[in-house]
């Protein structure tokens, strides 16, 4: 994890003093965050693999029930939550830490304030991951759903290691050089007070029976809601007019997008209760704010296509955007699709069959490690001052992802509604039931498979970055401003513009 | 009816509350002021007057008009890399 404090290529500084000084602010941020950002990257990808693994191990059981089933710590139902545990909390909760430390102090215009405590708490989030994920596999599970980790063990670490890095996050708004917070700010500022208050209550020890229910299931949609959303989206609107060069479309709709999200989101999780022991009222209020959620998404989402609309072109040259992009769309389409799978008569066909775990996957993949991928192609160069090693790996990464998650979620999704159908009717067997889904879950193991392939590729670049790999060309990928992702007309380019 | 909602509905009056007071709080300290200035804090001088290939004639001609001749995007890595 050896990195020089200079950027690949010194920019030429003989121009306006503003743009000197643009630089200089933009130099000493990222500097600061430079320790602290890397860190979290280099955790990301381990828990990352780790994740994709237990996932895909997860996959398989569900088709071979029979395989691996000598060790307890591999049986379904400690790979699984491990799986989930490692993806959510490991990779995309790491990689945000590292995005937002990297983020805000630009964002400020100043330093990261006390960095050694957003590493402190880096690290502790970590330990908590490793003695989480081994008291899961030990068989010490919670037993609640994104929860699983064990109380007094793991989740201490979570609280104060995610506590110190909002601290230093807090602190160094505080000391902002800028007056206003811009919208990614603002989302940033949200997650880290927000998560603290969600997770102590979700892991509080007291609850029992129903109000456990209900108590798991509020946190466990607000951990999508309040924690993964608003970094991805804080992202989202940093990248895609940093890369266009023009500001986002409307900033009204961004900020309308924000606090609406802030006022109706905590309301949501109870519709995943719809039909169990809780008050109507409660339910309906969940289904209410859950309607009330298409303020926020179509905000976000037309803001977002708005500011990118005419400027399609771009998605062929920045590995940034194409990543930020489609997970931006599938942002729009998990939220969407989340509205309508709160309405009684959607839930009443959708609950408890397989299209929640390919709508879970729309949300936590598609949206959330889209957007974290493409943020660290942005953010990994310039904290280790040298270019990506190859563009033909950041396409394979691309592909392998996409194609993995079309042929993960389609089948998933129609066998899942098949599924529902078969459960509701009275005159099916519950072997029928079984069949009914084979192919979707093949399919989700097939997509997992390519999904895991693309994870490798885009470690095995990460390491060659942080080895200090030279581009193998002799010339960095984004040496000629050339289309990266696809290679189609390409010759048609020159240096600095269209031939 | 209440022991089975009273811990949920306490956390979501919690956030609903803490949510009201950080908008009133930006309200009253004019966050919500000047707002097409707030739209560019990410962006820096030269974000601006870099040539983009993708842009039609007519995007790059108005870019032009705004912020002043372009410069080629030599700076290797400017779409994603280390720029």
């Amino acid at each position: 994890m050896s990195a020089t404090l200079q950027p690949a290529v010194v920019p030429d500084l003989s121009t306006a003093t503003s743009e000197v000084d643009n630089l200089d602010v933009r130099l000493r941020a990222d500097a600061s965050s430079r320790q602290v950002a890397i860190r979290a990257f280099a955790f990301a990808v381990v828990w990352l693999l780790a994740g994709s693994v237990f996932g895909l191990v997860a996959s398989f059981k569900l088709h071979l029930p029979d395989w691996l089933v000598g060790n307890a710590a591999l049986t379904f139902g400690r790979v699984r939550s491990a799986h989930l545990n490692a993806m959510a909390y490991g990779w995309a909760s790491s990689a945000m830490l590292g995005v937002s430390v990297w983020m805000v102090p630009r964002l400020v215009h100043t330093e990261l304030r006390v960095p050694k405590a957003a590493e402190a708490g880096l690290y502790l989030w970590n330990v908590g991951m490793v003695l989480g994920i081994i008291g899961i596999l030990a068989g010490y599970s919670d037993g609640l759903e994104w929860l699983e980790m064990p109380r007094y063990w793991a989740d201490p670490f979570f609280v104060i290691g995610g506590g110190l890095v909002g601290l230093s996050l807090l602190s160094t708004i505080a000391m902002r050089e800028v007056e206003h917070l811009y919208v990614s700010v603002w989302y940033i500022i949200a997650a880290f007070v927000w998560f603290p208050i969600i997770f102590v209550v979700g892991n509080w020890p007291t609850f029992s029976g129903v109000e456990s229910a209900a108590v798991n299931w509020f946190y466990a949609h607000n951990a999508l809601g309040l924690w993964l959303t608003p970094v991805c989206l804080a992202a989202a609107y940093y990248f895609i007019p940093k890369i266009l060069g023009r500001p986002i479309y409307s900033y009204q709709l961004s900020l309308l997008g924000f606090w609406t999200l802030g006022f109706f989101y905590s309301l949501n999780g109870m519709h995943h209760l719809i039909g169990g022991p809780l008050p109507t009222w409660m339910i309906t209020t969940s289904v209410v704010a859950s309607g009330l959620m298409i303020i926020p998404v179509i905000a976000v989402g037309v803001n977002q296509h708005m500011t990118l609309n005419r400027r399609f072109g771009a998605l062929r040259y920045s590995p940034t955007l194409r990543f930020i992009v489609f997970g931006a769309v599938a942002y729009t389409l998990v939220s969407l699709q989340g509205v309508f799978m709160a309405f009684r008569e959607v839930n009443r066909l959708t609950h408890f069959t397989h299209v929640t775990v390919a709508h879970a996957h729309l949300g936590l993949y598609s949206f959330v490690t889209m957007i974290m991928f493409g943020s660290i192609y942005y953010i990994l160069p310039r904290l280790l001052g040298r270019e990506w090693i190859s563009e033909r790996l950041i396409s394979w990464h691309f592909w392998a992802v996409g194609i993995g998650q079309v042929v993960y979620l389609v089948p998933l999704t129609v066998s899942g509604m098949v599924q529902g159908v078969a459960m509701s009717d009275p005159n099916s067997t519950w072997e029928q039931v079984i069949q009914a889904m084979m192919p979707g879950l093949i399919g989700r193991s097939i997509g997992g498979t390519l999904l895991t392939i693309g994870h490798c590729v885009f470690a095995y670049h990460v390491f060659l970055m942080f080895r200090g790999a030279k581009p193998r060309q002799g010339l960095p990928p984004f040496h000629e401003v050339a289309p990266i992702v696809t290679r189609r007309d390409k010759a048609t380019f020159v240096q600095g513009g269209v031939a | 009816m209440l022991p089975s909602s009273l811990a949920v509905t306490v956390a979501i009056t919690l956030l609903g509350l803490l949510t009201v007071a950080l908008f009133l709080a930006a309200y009253r300290r004019g966050h919500f002021d000047r707002i097409d200035a707030q739209s560019l804090i990410p962006l820096d001088d030269d974000d601006f007057n870099v040539t983009r290939p993708w842009e039609s004639e007519a995007q790059r001609e108005a870019r032009m008009a705004e912020h002043g001749p372009l410069r080629p995007a030599v700076t290797p890595g400017i779409w994603g890399g280390a720029a």
